[in-house]
């Protein structure tokens, strides 16, 4: 097993486009680690150099503390699964699973038991002798996730491999590549665009935008304190609120302020956004720390009128009206509401971001 | 799936009009087929007959066995030729297709449009160089001289089909294959080759035919009856006789006609897949 250390890396495409400006990401042994972020953000690419598909423009690409730049795919002992799996269509799946290992001109015998071992893992035994044509979605997911596990790589690598998974079967998957990780003790990279596979897989979270990275951390780290606001709306499912209110000073205390209400800040907060009095700041809050109170306490609740109620059993995501915004609720589902009702929520500040206007970074 | 109603009086001069086709079409060959099987006096009777009324098999074996009217040799000639062309011609469409559909250097474009204008080049205009060249490079009067002729007369076209296959291949296999442990070199080999099997069969039978069908070039780079083709000894076989043998020559036309008829059905399924380029996903 392994790392891999990026130390500056650029991807400069033919015409100039910059995919990938100065990515420094170190991938711990064992560690599982999600490359996640909008299309076109560079992550494919980064994976991509990783594997040796892609040329890297600048840069150190290190793994194991070899730096292997100029080292063709096949000499970096790492495996990787595509998108579309990429499963051989004119070979069975033994021989889709074998031809690595042939390729490297293992012995038959161990061909054979490193095949049937993965095939018992993954559960695929019965489909040895079929087609790629022959499989269902998942079971192809299973074949080329078998196809990678049975070379015993240094480095597993994913690129989007859930994505063309109807909804079901993807939860399904996820959590079998998470105990897949558990089980080999594998350092692993995985790509995806879906922010719940990162939060529910990942040890650590590499959030990539333009190129650029925002921001590299745990799941909880990033979803608790992001550096700016892509960060903080790309993280989370239903997303942060975003919010422009007004910082005021009314005697000592700090408040940010829409039209209809008022929020006192914590001192904390005050402390940080004094310099901010007379000016806009985005107010970032997540649908769970808004929490339904009967009554308006002024400087304290939200008023809002409801739009739409979403029951999802476990809970109720309701969709709500401030006299400038909309946001988004999450509350329990004990709770009755009707539409257009006038209601009271009273933001957690514990748990609550301000970004500055122009740079998006986080101010507190 | 819903039926469009065609007015039956225009159906039936739909049909009539298709079937005078087909007739015209096919006249030619069952002429050919059944003078095969007559007899010299009653080929040339009148009125002609439909089917043969004393069926025999001399003309057939004549062709074959005589080697004064014809012999089994010029077959042989060209069943080389054309199998050393389709040898040429799948290499070779297979490298350039391959190198088209997965490298972008500068001039690709160009070159690619240049490949259509040397498939329309005719090729009685560059037969006259080529000779001179055959006369340099020893390859007049050879069988390689005729299947390398015919070969890169066809690779132009099957370049670009071959290019337009292997564009429909997703060339994550190859990535594949190389974090597999193949050089790219390998990949291809290994991985692309075999899926472009389809295109390759259309690619073979094509370059098979341009090879088979040929007169004008082997009429101008042959002289020996050890190269020539039979097209040649078609040709020389009706001047020689002073009258036409039309039972004969009726026999070797038939005779003619039958690899290309074989090499179809055995391929016509890839031949198929492989003109439609893929569109079959594998």
């Amino acid at each position: 097993m392994a790392t891999v250390t990026l130390k500056d890396i650029t991807k400069v495409y033919d015409g100039g486009v910059l995919a990938v400006d100065k990515a420094n990401i170190t991938v711990e042994d064992q560690e599982f680690v999600v490359l996640v972020g909008p299309s076109g953000c560079g992550k494919s690419t980064t994976l991509r150099m990783v594997a040796g598909l892609e040329d890297i423009t600048s840069g150190e690409l290190r793994i194991d503390g070899k730096l292997v730049n100029d080292v063709p795919p096949k000499d970096r002992d790492i495996a990787m699964v595509f998108q579309n799996y990429a499963l051989y269509p004119h070979m069975t799946v033994y021989d889709n699973m074998a031809f690595g290992l042939k390729i490297r001109k293992f012995p038959k015998d161990q061909i054979e038991q490193r095949v049937k071992e993965a095939a018992r893992i993954l559960d695929i035994e019965e489909l040895l002798d079929r087609k790629p044509k022959a499989l269902s979605g998942g079971q192809r997911q299973r074949v080329a996730v078998g196809r990678a596990i049975v070379r015993k790589p240094k480095v597993f690598l994913f690129d989007e491999p859930l994505s063309n998974l109807d909804a079901k079967l993807r939860v399904q998957m996820r959590a079998e590549i998470s105990n897949l990780h558990n089980r080999l003790q594998a350092t692993m990279i995985y790509v995806t665009h879906d922010q719940v596979e990162a939060m529910t897989m990942a040890d650590k979270i590499v959030v990539m935008k333009l190129g650029l990275i925002q921001q590299i951390g745990s799941p909880m780290d990033l979803y608790t304190n992001p550096v700016n606001k892509f960060v903080a709306g790309f993280m989370g499912s239903p997303p942060m609120n975003f919010l422009n209110l007004t910082i005021e000073k009314e005697g000592s205390d700090i408040l940010a302020a829409e039209k209809t209400f008022k929020i006192k800040l914590t001192k904390k907060q005050a402390a940080r956004l004094k310099d901010y009095v007379g000016k806009d700041v985005v107010f970032g809050i997540r649908p769970e720390s808004l929490e339904f109170v009967e009554e308006a306490i002024p400087d304290v609740t939200i008023n809002a009128k409801v739009t739409i109620i979403e029951p999802l059993g476990a809970e109720t995501h309701i969709y709500v009206n401030t006299e400038e915004h909309q946001m988004i609720g999450r509350i329990e589902p004990t709770i009755t509401l009707h539409i257009d009702q006038d209601i009271f929520l009273k933001p957690n500040l514990e748990h609550v971001s301000f970004f500055d206007m122009d740079t998006e970074e986080v101010i507190v | 799936m819903a039926s469009i109603y065609i007015n039956p009086s225009r159906k039936i001069i739909a049909y009539a009009i298709v079937l005078f086709y087909a007739v015209i079409t096919i006249l030619p060959l069952y002429w050919i087929f059944v003078t095969t099987f007559k007899s010299p006096s009653e080929a040339i009777g009148f009125p002609p007959t439909l089917i043969p009324q004393q069926f025999t098999f001399s003309n057939i074996i004549r062709i074959f066995t005589d080697s004064r009217v014809f012999g089994f040799r010029p077959f042989l000639n060209s069943l080389v030729i054309s199998l050393g062309t389709a040898v040429i011609a799948v290499i070779a469409s297979f490298l350039a297709g391959y190198g088209f559909s997965r490298y972008k250097f500068p001039g690709r474009d160009v070159l690619l449009l240049s490949l259509l204008f040397l498939n329309l080049l005719p090729l009685l205009s560059i037969v006259i160089p080529v000779f001179r060249l055959f006369i340099i490079y020893r390859l007049y009067d050879t069988y390689m001289g005729l299947a390398l002729l015919h070969g890169f007369k066809t690779a132009p076209f099957t370049s670009w089909l071959m290019k337009n296959y292997i564009d429909t291949l997703p060339e994550e296999l190859e990535e594949s294959a190389m974090i597999d442990g193949c050089s790219p070199f390998k990949a291809m080999l290994r991985i692309t080759a075999p899926l472009a099997a389809p295109g390759l069969a259309a690619v073979a039978i094509l370059a098979f035919r341009q090879g088979w069908n040929d007169f004008t070039a082997a009429l101008i780079l042959t002289t020996s009856a050890s190269v020539r083709p039979y097209t040649i000894a078609l040709y020389r076989f009706v001047g020689e006789q002073g009258q036409v043998e039309w039972t004969l020559i009726s026999a070797a036309a038939f005779i003619s006609i039958i690899p290309v008829v074989i090499s179809f059905a055995f391929f016509q399924k890839h031949f198929v897949t492989g003109l439609t380029g893929g569109s079959v996903k594998a």
